[in-house]
């Protein structure tokens, strides 16, 4: 899981110096490091066991002949990317991703500026009604849509019968969950980025006789400019490596990659095809973050 | 921003904000059906489906496996977490930022490639997947969180405060339980409840980990809905949501939410 | 001074070139929840007078400026610019300039985009505003800067990039928020001398918020003095400091003796008396009534030490008061000496260019100044 303020472009390192000399009062050069080494050893040890480690060991396995030999054979990546219906599934997730943050940063990023600039007091409940479902499980709250977009919905009470809704096991129904879930990354990712600008810059602004799209236009959307560029790639990224979303909504009427993944993974126990297809979408999300990285430089260069 | 056109936003948000709800509110209603199907609204109520939920063994032992994965992975979470932003935040070391950078890199990982990953190693290591492997992976995850507010807590003290009290003659291990740990205690006790929820809430890494008889509650939710229509899943589900709504609102009281999940202040700058 | 014929704002009335405007408020009265912060204030502000909003803070200095500028709406009363009313207009329409505190720059762009931002949100051509941009510049003094960001500038530059940026859309009104309080000293008096200047050379209208009276005393040419939400008094530095009409008044504007005693009939006149001395209130002041308890006011640099055995003569009518020295400052360019007068009370005098050593503490003296430096106000204000 990621959060806005994790992938933005600037901030990577600790500025804060350390306040109590540590040196002083030590014999030897090296017993200085004792401490920060006995402190971040275990979580370096995690980190290898559960992060680093893993990672490389289901690449290795995707590239090997078969799960008990060690014959490194990478046919297995032709073969995917060559089968056409891989190849549709994987352009399908893609652009289902995509379309789902467009509609994330339509919908999200005047949210991001209301929690930006907004004084009232509606404000805290508002705050607390769009962060509270990150912390309510995605099967939950995938459920409870598959709910109001299924035969069931109290919707269909209120529309006549032909136009009623049943959207579960649709493209729409993924978006739309995509949409819905991944909505608080946005609004987080734009508010971070607004932090810098207070209302007396927009209100000198106006008294320099700009109207508000003007406003808009010239001020607040470059300066959020890094905020929606790492919110965009956020939510993509979370889209196009989602489970439990597309396997609620989407289901067998509209397959996704991860669901592809799981079935090798899970139901035919073909591991290193499975992680094949995983290291697939992986290198794709990368080249996404890569892509947000240097749209949002160009953003801020062309900022006029 | 003039107060206008703040209006509309805050018209806007709050109409965003009922929409959030609805799902929610749904699933709610569904879950009072007492009958076998769901009808919404429901044609008759009534709490049966809460009763079944409760006394449904595997759902029972789901929640109980959930709670149990969530504390531990929560409680390394903070041990590991606590001392790494310690490191970082007062220690000057060769490899300072690259810790730093290696405590945020779960973010960057697609958990569903570290999910496969930690079912790999660990079959292959002969670890067992779960629990052992759920908690490993759900305290990678959490891992940034509670780095980042711990970092936050300790910047948050005012070096000279330290000073004061060593050169008072404090040696530093009183130094730091009578300075620094209250004014960190926030930071932490925060990062725990956060971990504890994100542990409890975490889909992915569960799918890919979980075994007959140590399966997480949102993983079993997931295998009812595949079967069964009755509201057996939209109690559980429920209940599950009523607490969790509960538990981010004494989270928000207490801390605010909005500094706990984004670092900035609702009050402003 | 040129002017550019460039789309008015779109308001209806005279293009923003001509509008030099009259300025006036008529009972601004303004509350935030329970809390009232102003009280019904009225002000006019003659075409090119530079008018300075000075009190102490907490007295709705800053929220008067923001409810004329447009930011906030007053509760009730009205707010006048020229021929129009613009109390309910919406900032954009006011042809007000603003240079808040904080310059409020645009982070994202350089110094010539800040200070075109004005023209070219009306329109303005790229060129025509680049040149105006450029007269501006060189009339704050900042030729050459054009192309930097905001974070790359000094405070005072950037103080004065908020100025052209405020003055380059001709504004009918310009405010200024405590425009040098976020500047170290020495920059603080350098532009203030340049501020005043370039408002006299444009003529602009211009009010000033400030809780420095010195600042307020060089820039402005009057000065309303504020406490609590009202108007405490309206006049010329000089009305102010020589002619306060509250002891609040007095002692905000400049260090001030401030003696209490009561009103006593004196033949057919009063005094007051203090300390064992009685002073006469001169009939110019309407003043307290015999009965009533009053507050004589002098200035420390009026009042003169003098020893006891020395005769002193001097022009015109002259208070005496003898006393004992109790403390004694040098501050190079002179002394400030404190005369206890034996009931508790003291006064201060101030010697320009005495040296230490002329009058000692312990010293018997006596403490005079001129009646016509006298200042006998009403009993001491009930204000908070």
């Amino acid at each position: 899981m990621t959060t806005p303020e994790m992938t933005t472009p600037e901030m990577t390192t600790t500025e804060a110096p350390p306040p109590v000399d540590t040196a002083v009062g030590q014999r030897r050069r090296w017993a200085r490091y004792l401490v920060p080494a006995g402190l971040s050893a275990p979580v370096l040890v995690l980190l290898v066991f559960s992060v680093l480690w893993p990672v490389v060991s289901a690449a290795v396995l995707s590239v090997s002949h078969s799960e008990t030999s060690y014959i490194a054979d990478a046919s297995r990546y032709g073969y995917i990317l060559g089968d056409s219906f891989y190849r549709e599934v994987l352009a399908q997730t893609v652009v289902t991703s995509l379309m789902a943050t467009a509609a994330t940063l339509v919908v999200g990023y005047p949210l991001g500026l209301y929690m930006a600039f907004a004084t009232d007091r509606v404000k805290r409940i508002v705050i607390f009604l769009i962060l509270t479902p990150l912390l309510i499980s995605v099967v939950v709250r995938g459920y409870a849509l598959t709910l109001l977009l299924g035969p069931v919905s109290p919707i269909n009470h209120v529309l006549p019968e032909k136009w009623a809704i049943d959207l579960v096991f649709t493209r729409w129904a993924v978006l739309i969950g995509f949409v819905y879930t991944f909505l608080p990354y946005m609004v987080l990712s734009v508010n971070a980025s607004l932090t810098g600008v207070d209302l007396r810059m927009l209100a000198a602004a106006r008294s320099l006789g700009a109207g508000l799209w003007y406003v808009l236009r010239r001020i607040v959307v470059p300066l959020s400019a890094p905020g929606i560029s790492s919110g965009c790639v956020i939510v993509c990224a979370l889209a196009m490596s989602s489970v439990g979303l597309p396997l609620l909504l989407g289901g067998e009427g509209y397959q996704m990659w991860l669901l592809l993944v799981y079935d090798q993974v899970l139901n035919i126990f073909d591991w290193p095809m499975g992680f094949a297809m995983a290291m697939i979408i992986f290198v794709v999300i990368v080249g996404l973050l890569v892509l947000g990285q240097l749209s949002a430089r160009l953003l801020r260069g062309r900022s006029r | 921003m003039t107060e206008r056109e703040l209006r509309v936003l805050r018209w806007y948000a709050m109409v965003v904000g009922v929409l959030l709800l609805t799902p929610l509110v749904v699933m709610l209603l569904a879950s009072v059906n007492n009958g076998f199907t769901i009808f919404l609204p429901p044609r008759d109520w009534g709490f049966r489906w809460y009763g079944e939920a409760i006394r449904n063994d595997f759902l029972v032992e789901a929640f109980r496996f959930s709670m149990m994965t969530a504390a531990a992975s929560a409680a390394f979470a903070v041990v590991l977490g606590v001392a790494a932003g310690f490191a970082i935040a007062r220690y000057r070391f060769p490899g300072r930022n690259l810790l730093h950078a290696a405590v945020m890199t779960p973010l960057l990982i697609p958990t569903v490639v570290v999910a496969i990953g930690i079912l790999q190693l660990f079959s292959s290591l002969g670890i067992p997947i779960s629990p052992e492997g759920l908690v490993a992976g759900h305290t990678a995850a959490s891992l940034p969180f509670v780095t980042r507010l711990t970092l936050a807590g300790i910047g948050a003290i005012d070096p000279r405060l330290e000073s004061a009290a060593l050169s008072l003659g404090a040696s530093r291990w009183l130094m730091y339980r009578t300075v620094v740990y209250p004014q960190i205690r926030p930071a932490v006790l925060s990062g725990l409840i956060l971990a504890f929820l994100l542990s409890l809430e975490e889909t992915t890494i569960a799918i890919f980990t979980s075994t007959p008889g140590a399966t997480t509650l949102p993983v079993q939710l997931l295998r009812y809905y595949a079967n069964r229509s009755d509201p057996l899943v939209a109690a559980a589900s429920s209940i599950l949501l009523v607490l969790t709504v509960l538990a981010a609102y004494l989270l928000d009281r207490r801390f605010g939410l909005l500094k706990l999940l984004s670092g900035n202040d609702s009050t402003g700058r | 001074m040129t002017t550019i014929g460039y789309g008015a704002p779109k308001v209806g009335g005279e293009p923003a070139s001509t509008v030099r405007a009259h300025f006036r408020i008529d009972g601004i009265v303004k509350s935030f929840g329970a809390t009232d912060v102003l009280h019904g204030l009225t002000l006019d502000v003659a075409r090119g007078e530079l008018v300075c909003l000075l009190g102490p803070s907490g007295c709705g200095k800053s929220t008067l400026l923001n409810v004329i500028a447009g930011v906030l709406a007053p509760d009730r009363g009205s707010v006048h610019l020229g021929e129009r009313d613009i109390t309910t207009m919406p900032i954009q329409r006011r042809n007000i300039g603003v240079v808040f505190q904080s310059y409020a720059l645009f982070p994202n762009m350089n110094v010539v985009d800040n200070v075109a931002f004005g023209l070219r949100a009306r329109g303005v051509g790229r060129d025509q505003a680049r040149a105006e941009v450029d007269r501006l510049l060189l009339l704050v003094g900042l030729v050459g800067r054009g192309s930097h960001r905001p974070s790359q500038l000094s405070g005072g530059e950037q103080q004065r990039v908020a100025l052209a940026r405020a003055l380059a859309t001709n504004p009918a009104l310009l405010l200024l928020d405590e425009p040098f309080s976020n500047l170290d000293a020495a920059l603080r008096t350098e532009l203030r001398a340049q501020t005043r200047r370039i408002q006299r050379e444009t003529r602009v209208t211009t009010i000033m918020v400030t809780h420095d009276q010195t600042e307020a005393f060089e820039l402005a040419d009057r000065v309303a003095l504020m406490r609590a939400g009202e108007f405490v008094q309206v006049g010329t530095p000089q009305e102010l400091y020589d002619h306060p009409r509250t002891e609040f008044a007095a002692k905000f504007v400049g260090e001030a003796n401030v003696l209490r005693g009561p009103i006593v009939a004196d033949g057919d006149g009063r005094v007051i008396v203090f300390a064992g001395n009685r002073v006469p209130v001169g009939a110019l002041t309407a003043g307290p009534l015999p009965g009533e308890h009053g507050t004589l006011v002098v200035r420390p640099e009026r009042v003169r030490i003098a020893a006891s055995t020395e005769v002193e003569e001097a022009a015109g009518r002259r208070v005496r008061v003898a006393g004992r020295i109790t403390e004694l400052q040098y501050r190079g360019s002179g002394c400030r000496y404190v005369v206890g007068l034996g009931d508790g009370s003291a006064l201060a005098a101030w010697h320009t260019g005495d040296r230490v050593g002329r009058y000692l503490v312990g010293d018997e003296v006596v403490a005079s100044w001129d009646l016509a430096d006298t200042l006998v106000l009403g009993a001491p204000d009930d204000h908070p």
